[in-house]
This record gives structure tokens, sequence and C-alpha cells, in this order.
């Protein structure tokens, strides 16, 4: 653990985190780390190709890919998993019908060996489009059920309803991020 | 009088005036031009503080957000905290030493003169517009008075006296029931007139008021296209102007007919498989999520204008080709490229960039119809542009896969939006001047980047550039269709040849036939 340990530390010194937004198109993902960065979030185009977005949070610095999520783009995702500390998998709450996509390319990405390890945030967006609590349980239910996110073992992974639009529950999810990656980077040490 | 004695001067004498005195006059208004473009978006710099965020309601222009959660807000005030760096204050201190200096000319001017400046670009405005109207007027008059509009609103926006005005123009931009735009023109000319002095009887008051109507056009107009930005695009209401486009682009005549494009249909919207035309999945109202029906417009006005020239960057985009293997061919989706531009348009109308192009462009006479024909142009202007830069850092190797799509993307709006903004006169770019002189030698200093350097100002001009695109599709359909024929004589030719011949052909027809833009083949 030589060299690994020796770029954990490099890594603890400069306190940064690398997190990778994935997802299927249109779920959000630029519209969070818009809304993260307190940008307009009404103005976005689907993005083709990626985006590097740097946050500061709780004293480290969050960089965040965000890489376009058309069927086009998923093939180069691979290309960002290297040195990845975190996912971010992002859900559209509204478009339930394709939940099954998203089980296919999650699962292509969590068996990806150099992703061994990250934790995994899953966020179901747009969750302010559902008025009553009952309707937000239900479809967090349906996510979880259909996404399998219990049987994952080799990530930490925890879920999250949230919205791009009115920024709830991005905070607790960056929080949730941050302290989970410093866990583990301590544990080696 | 003085003023009025030089101006006689200098029409009188204007035929025995040789004509370089007459261009090192209008060198001089380019390089002033160029400062007060300058200065403007310094301006602009200043009051972003003021304004929220580049793109949003135009009721946030005028109160901010209410939605806004502690974590935007923590992350403004750390924003803001920043922004009062040395670099800030040094930007501030120099804004204003050219602001003042600025100033200080026109005080100069006003002691000397007597007059303030609104009154001198009115007459000045007035003088060329009765000059433009004469019959075989050289075309810089009509431009000329264009160009005291566009001095009219930049005096507007530096002022310090005119704040009321400011307001009134910017209330009616929000609310325009309250008033009719020639009243309220005329209510903003005589509050102007008492301000700075001016008799409301004379006829430059009148241009005045012509002038500020224009100006408030302007201004309603930026705020109708925010506000069909915020409509979202659905099914229900947008599927008849889709599947119009569809059936016009599959019904041209350069829509190929082999059946490898376009021939397996997913399960998607009517039946159609929207990927091909190169939007992102099975629902195209999806893509216009940010542009909403403004998005949804332009592609449709495109596609209806300049059905051939859409279809041939569909086909050269190889949005179509759904086997196609994305990891090593350059691509990227014809449909989602007309969003980032008008996403991009919206951008620069709403940040006041495009002010100098509209003011110029537009007639004295242009109603709202106009505008919006004028935006259409320029976003088929701009789309059109794009795909020949593409192909272009295709053919260079900048651009390899679909990834590179948001990196050529900043370099054309980096390109673009200095074409836009800092070119400082629209008339001497034929000629090398102190103002242009960069600009003008660049195409002779980096060949392969020159480009865009002819935004076109106008109706007319825009009209001859379409015609040379569509003359231009033409000659290479011409040449297609006579090589095809002599392929069927003999048949040993191979597929892959035969595509790579056909891009050389088209390539070397494009270099024949453009007028616009320079092409250098790589290498």
């Amino acid at each position: 653990m030589g060299l690994l340990s020796t770029i954990r530390k490099q890594k603890l010194k400069d306190k940064e985190i690398r997190l990778l937004m994935l997802g299927l198109d249109n779920a959000g993902k630029t519209t969070i780390v818009k809304q993260l960065l307190g940008e307009d979030v009404k103005s976005v185009s689907p993005t083709l190709g990626f985006n590097i977005k740097t946050v500061e949070w709780a004293g480290y610095k969050l960089n965040i890919w965000d890489v376009g999520g058309q069927s086009s783009l998923r093939p180069f995702w691979r290309n960002y998993f290297e040195k990845t500390d975190a996912i971010l998998w992002v859900v559209d709450a509204t478009a339930l019908d394709r939940l099954h996509d998203c089980k296919i390319e999650l699962d292509k990405v969590i068996r990806e060996d150099r992703l061994i390890g990250a934790g995994l945030l899953v966020l179901v967006n747009k969750i302010d489009v559902l008025a009553t609590q009952e309707s937000r349980t239900s479809v967090l239910d349906i996510v979880n059920d259909t996404l399998k996110i219990d049987q994952i073992t080799n990530h930490n992974c925890n879920i999250l309803p949230c919205s791009a639009y009115t920024g709830e529950n991005l905070k607790e999810g960056l929080s949730w991020t941050t302290e989970e990656v410093k866990q583990r980077l301590y544990k080696f040490d | 009088m003085a003023y009025y004695i030089s101006e006689h001067i200098a029409y009188y004498l204007q035929p025995y005036i040789s004509p370089s005195a007459k261009f090192v006059i209008l060198f001089t208004q380019a390089l002033g031009d160029s400062i007060l473009t300058s200065l403007l978006s310094r301006k602009r710099e200043l009051e972003s503080d003021r304004i929220p965020s580049p793109i949003s309601s135009p009721v946030a222009f005028l109160s901010p957000s209410t939605s806004t959660t502690n974590l935007r807000v923590q992350l403004q005030q750390q924003r803001q905290q920043r922004n009062v760096s040395v670099w800030y204050k040094i930007k501030f201190l120099w804004t204003a030493l050219w602001l003042s200096a600025f100033k200080a000319i026109k005080l100069v001017l006003r002691k000397i003169f007597g007059t303030t400046a609104v009154y001198r670009i009115c007459r000045r405005g007035l003088a060329e517009e009765v000059r433009a109207r004469q019959p075989n007027a050289p075309s810089y008059h009509r431009l000329l008075s264009r160009r005291a509009v566009w001095l009219l609103d930049s005096e507007m926006i530096l002022s310090n006296q005119l704040v009321d005005e400011k307001l009134a123009v910017k209330q009616y931009a929000v609310s325009p029931a309250m008033m009719g735009r020639i009243e309220m023109a005329k209510t903003i000319a005589v509050s102007m007139c008492r301000v700075k002095n001016m008799d409301v009887t004379k006829p430059t008051a009148g241009y005045l008021e012509k002038v500020l109507a224009q100006i408030l056009l302007v201004e309603r107009f930026v705020v109708e296209v925010v506000d069909l930005c915020g409509e979202k695009a659905e099914w229900d209401d947008s599927s008849e102007r889709l599947i119009e486009l569809w059936n016009v682009l599959h019904s041209h005549r350069y829509w190929p007919q082999w059946p490898n494009y376009a021939a397996v249909s997913r399960e998607s919207r009517a039946g159609k498989n929207w990927c091909t035309i190169g939007f992102q999945g099975l629902d195209p109202c999806t893509d216009f999520r940010g542009m909403g029906k403004m998005g949804l417009f332009f592609f449709h006005q495109m596609c209806m204008l300049h059905t051939g020239r859409t279809v041939k960057i569909i086909l050269e985009s190889k949005s179509p080709d759904i086997h196609l293997d994305t990891a090593h061919t350059p691509y990227y989706p014809a449909a989602l490229a007309s969003i980032h531009v008008s996403r991009y348009i919206s951008r620069l109308l709403y940040a006041g960039e495009l002010r100098l192009w509209l003011l110029t462009s537009m007639e004295s006479n242009s109603n709202m119809q106009d505008l919006w024909a004028m935006l259409t142009h320029i976003h088929c202007y701009m789309w059109i542009e794009y795909h020949r830069f593409w192909r272009h850092q295709v053919r260079r190797g900048v651009v390899s896969t679909v990834m590179d799509f948001e990196k050529c993307f900043e370099l054309f709006k980096h390109k673009m939006t200095g074409a836009v903004k800092h070119r400082p006169s629209m008339w001497t770019t034929r000629y090398p001047t102190l103002a242009n002189l960069p600009q003008y030698y660049y195409r002779y200093l980096f060949p392969q980047d020159y480009f865009f350097a002819n935004l076109p100002y106008g109706k007319a001009e825009f009209d001859a550039y379409f015609d040379c695109v569509e003359r231009e599709d033409e000659l290479v359909e011409l040449e297609k269709s006579r090589w095809m024929s002599a392929r069927s004589e003999d048949d040993d030719v191979s597929e892959k040849t035969a595509i790579d011949d056909e891009y050389e052909l088209d390539e070397c027809a494009g270099e024949k036939g453009s007028l616009w833009t320079r092409k250098v083949k790589s290498n």
C-alpha cells in the first residue's frame, strides 16, 4: 500500500475530492451543479461533453465532473472513472418509466473495477414536482426497489430525494458525500 | 452656432473634400466607437451586482428572486467577499477613470459648441437620415444614421442624469400595457428635453422621440424573447411544429434515400425516431428544457426557411447514422447544436451584447415581426457558421469525438462574441483602419483561424449570405450527381473511397462558392 497511501496523503493535504456526476439524460445533473454554484438554473441546455466545476465545502475542494447522459455519450463515461472518490447518480423522479434503463446503466458503472470503494449517492431529482409526502415516499420506494440499492455491497450507498430548482437536500447530499470520503481516506492511515 | 456652420461646411463641401479625408473622419469615429463599446461593457460589469443572473425572468430583474435557499445565499455571500479583491478594485478605478475621461471630453465639447451630446447626436442623425433618403445616396449615410441611434442608446445607458428615463424604459419593457409605445416615447422624449435643455418644438426633439420609440421596441423585444425562453415546450402544443419540420426535412430532395439512414424506428413520440435529426432521446420536448418555446421556434424556422442547408448539416453531423461508432467518429447531434446556438443568442441579447447589431440592422419603422425575423436570421447564420467551424476543427484534428463538442462550442462563442461586440464599426471593415487593424490583418497572419469577420448587418446582407449558401449547396449537389452517374458506369469503386471523395469534393465546391468565410484546406 506504499504508493497508494502516499497518494491518499497527498490528496488529504490538498483536500480535494473528485465527484463524478452520472445519470440518464434530462435527469438534471447540470442543473444540480448550477444550483450548487448559485448560478441561474432556468437556462440549461443539454450537455454534450462534460463540465468541471469546483465547490468549496467544509474545508474541502469538491471537483464535480458533470458528464452528459445522452446514450451516445455513455460509452465515454469510463474515461472519467479514474481517481473518482464518489459517484453522484441522478435519477429523474418524473420519468419512472426509464428506471429500467437507469438500472442497466447503473449496474454497468457499479461493476467497474476502477470505481470499487467509491461512495455512491443516488439523488432522486425533481422531487418538488410531487406535492404530497405520500407520493414522495412511494416514488422513493419505487426507485429503491428498481435500482436494488440495498443489494449493492461494494459501495457505501445512500439515497436522497432532492430538487435542483429549490435546492432542497443538496446540502445534505454534499455533507454525506464529504463525510463518507473523509472516513474512507482516514481509515487507511 | 459653430456646430451649425461646421455641419453646413461638411455638407456642402463634401464633394470637394478628397475621399481620404472622408475616411479619416470615418476612422476616427470607428476608434471612438470601440472606446464607447468597451465603456458600455464596463458599465454593465459594474452594474452586474444589481442584475441577478444572465437569464432569468424579467421580474427577477426588478426584484430579487424569492426562491433562494440558505445554501444559495451563503454561496453568493462567499462570492461577493471574493469579488472585493485587488484586481476588482483596480478594474473599478480603471472604469471610473475611463468614464470620467469620456465625460470630460463631452464637457469640453459642450463648452465649445454650447450644445449637449444628445442634441449633437440628434442633429447628426437627423441630417444623415435626410441624406440617406436622397436618391443615389452612398450606403454609409444609412449606417451613420443607424449609428446615431446606437449612440443615443449608449448615452442613455452611460448617463447619470437620465435615471428616471432609464427606469421608464425598463418599466415599459416589463409591462407595456400601461401606455402605447409612441406615447411612452413622447413622454420620455419630453422629459429628456427638459433635462438636456432642448426645445421640444424643434425637429431634433421629434427625432429623439422616434429613436426612443425604437429603443423601447428593442427593450420590449428582449423581454419577449426571455419570456418565450421561460415557456416550457410541451408535446401537446409543439407536436404540430415538430411533425411539420420532420416531414419537410424528410421530403426534401437532399435527404438520402438509401436505407441505412433512419431506417430503424424505435418506440418514440409520434412513431418517429427523433434521434435521427439530432435529438437526445425518445421525446424531443425534453431537449428544449432551458430554451423552451424559443428553441423550438428557431429550429422550426431554420428547417422551414433553409431546408436544404439544414438537411446537409444534419447529414454531415452524422446524427441520422444510428449504428455509428461514436467513440471513433466525429459526430454531434444537430438539433442540440441549434438549441445551444439559441441559448447563446438569448444570453447575448439579455447581456446587451447584441444591442449594437440590433439597432444597426433594424430600420426606423421596424416592428416586432421584423425584429423576430432578424433574430431568426442570426440564429440560422450562427448555426451554419458553427457547422463550418466544427468541420474545420475536425479537419484540423482538434475535434475527434462528440465529447469535444462543448470545447469547440466555447471557442466558437469566443470568436462570435468578438465579431458581434468588439467590431467597432461595421462600415469600415473593408478598409484597414486604426480601429480594426488587427482584425483586418488577422486573416493574412492566421488564415486557418479566420472566421466570421463578416457578420451580416441588415436584411439585404443576410439575403446575400443565404443566397450564397443555397448556391453552394446546389453546386455540391450537381457535382455529386455527376460523380454518382460516373460511378455507376464503373462499379468497382468501393464505398469507402466514395465517401472520402464526396467529402473532398464538397470542400472544393465550398471554397469556390463561399464569399463569406475563407476556408483553408488542412495541410
